[in-house]
């Protein structure tokens, strides 16, 4: 038996020689990006908000679907489903459920900051005026499913064209049987300094749009339901930089 | 105004995200599955390189290289390929866990978060032809790490099945949201696995890696001599994971 002398060096991620991604920040080119806000009802939103975040009324669903042309992890598509929440009088919207199509993209969310990522279709375009964006899980079973049509161009003020940040319950299983979980309420970066302000902005437009979530045990994206859907925001080029989170609230020991 | 969240801890699912958990907890049982495996020797150096203190090497330094099927289970249908390095805990062997490729995003998640098994999302392939059983891994689609084939020369009894695995050892990295020092936690996780094997066969196996990648070294334990190459039939049930010790 021979006693290993280390010549281990950790890496930032899994595997740990050749680790799946760096450290943060990322750099991401905006390809495309829908915003979609929608009203639904209160009481389905607070059941399911973990203790601290509070709902900011009226209750408000946002679906955003993007289409990132370049990336640390390549080119891929995302589409997510949030709720309007407030942090100690912050407004920032929960993220209760994604699905991407870049595995890379899954574990970096999941491990990092606790966006709770699937893998799965998701396809943002255009058919003829009409932009068409839809996700499924598997494929072919269609989660969501949006149909907008660009309006008036906007003069927005740089860095202010996304709205709110994003905040995740980050969950990651204790290796124990019995061991508490590690659980952390983190936002990201605040979204004004989330466009890169050395890179040209976005394009942006308001749209009017057409909103369907649907659900399955596994992936269920209509748990919000859709009273009525709100001007969207369509968002072209651009750049947004993606930083370490921020702790709002640790969890851990209250379990 | 605002109000208060209803969403409570003692409601909180074992993974992400809470509306739909990605993965139940353990244990997890795979139903029938199918798998080649082949032992190797290796080069001391190389296996020394990858392997995290406070774990020993075996000597000889061997390591393993599989392929497998699961047809159903509680993380989907999927196939994996994995490469391990022999080692020891205290004394006592078991496999330490270098690399996984894995075909759906259930096992994927499943593995890194709550074993600490590196898993990666690639295209793996097992399949039966009439030369016995071969598999590979590629990835990206189409660009092939690793081709492996064991002939069915001989049927084993299945209690020989217990030399086919030993217990194994992942190291999870979970990285620090928010960049503070130390920017990662690093564990040693041992997990416990129940093997039911129903079909075992041994054959001249063969490995070989046609093409390379700056970003999957599936190459990285030189296959300097096949020891023993196996197919097997069964169950795997995943049990509980144990914390062996915490890194500084």
């Amino acid at each position: 038996m021979t006693q290993t002398t280390s010549q281990f060096k950790f890496t930032y991620s899994m595997p740990p020689v050749g680790g799946t991604y760096p450290r943060p920040p990322f750099l991401y080119h905006r390809g495309e990006e829908l915003i979609v806000p929608f009203d639904t009802e209160a009481d389905a939103a607070r059941a399911l908000l973990p203790p601290g975040l509070e709902l900011r009324e009226p209750a408000r669903g946002i679906v955003r679907m993007v289409r990132h042309e370049h990336s640390p992890f390549g080119v891929y598509s995302g589409a997510y489903l949030g709720l309007r929440v407030t942090w100690q009088e912050e407004i920032l919207i929960y993220i209760l459920m994604g699905i991407v199509d870049s595995y890379v993209s899954v574990l970096v969310g999941r491990e990092v900051w606790g966006i709770p990522k699937k893998l799965g279709t998701v396809n943002l375009g255009w058919s003829g005026e009409i932009l068409h964006g839809y996700a499924e899980r598997p494929e072919g079973v269609r989660v969501l499913e949006v149909t907008a049509q660009l309006r008036d161009q906007l003069q927005t003020p740089p860095g202010q064209e996304r709205g709110p940040g994003g905040v995740f319950l980050r969950n990651i299983p204790s290796p124990e049987r019995d061991g508490r979980p590690v659980v952390h309420l983190i936002k990201n970066e605040d979204p004004d300094s989330c466009e890169y302000p050395d890179g040209p902005g976005p394009l942006v437009w308001m749209a009017n749009a057409h909103l369907t979530l649907s659900g399955s045990a596994q992936d269920p994206w209509d748990v919000l339901p859709i009273l009525s859907v709100r001007p969207a925001r369509y968002l072209k080029g651009g750049t947004t930089l993606l930083n370490y989170g921020k702790i709002l609230h640790d969890y851990s020991n209250e379990l | 105004m605002a109000d208060q969240g209803r969403l409570t801890l003692d409601r909180l699912p074992y993974s992400m995200p809470p509306t739909s958990p990605l993965y139940p907890p353990p244990p997890i049982m795979c139903r029938d599955v199918e798998s080649i495996m082949i032992n190797f020797e290796t080069d001391r150096d190389s296996a020394v390189s990858l392997l995290p203190t406070p774990l020993e090497l075996a000597d000889p330094p061997t390591g393993t290289l599989g392929i497998l099927y699961i047809p159903y289970g509680a993380i989907g249908t999927y196939y994996e390929s994995l490469m391990t390095l022999n080692c020891l805990w205290k004394g006592e062997p078991h496999r330490y866990d270098i690399c996984f490729l894995v075909t759906n995003d259930v096992s994927m998640a499943f593995g890194r978060e709550a074993l600490g098994a590196p898993k990666k999302l690639g295209n793996v392939g097992l399949q039966r032809s009439k030369e016995g059983v071969y598999g590979w891994a590629e990835r990206p689609v189409g660009h092939r790490l690793l081709n492996m084939g064991v002939p069915l020369e001989e049927r084993l009894p299945v209690e020989q099945a217990g030399m086919l695995f030993a217990s194994s050892i992942c190291l999870r990295i979970i990285p620090q949201p928010n960049g503070a020092e130390p920017t990662i936690s690093a564990d040693l996780i041992q997990i416990p696995v129940r093997r039911q094997v129903t079909e075992l066969w041994r054959g001249s196996g063969s490995i070989s890696f046609p093409e390379q990648s700056a970003v999957d070294d599936w190459s990285v334990l030189p296959v300097n001599r096949i020891t023993d190459s196996f197919y097997s039939i069964g169950h795997v049930e995943i049990l509980g994971p144990r914390l062996l010790q915490t890194l500084k």
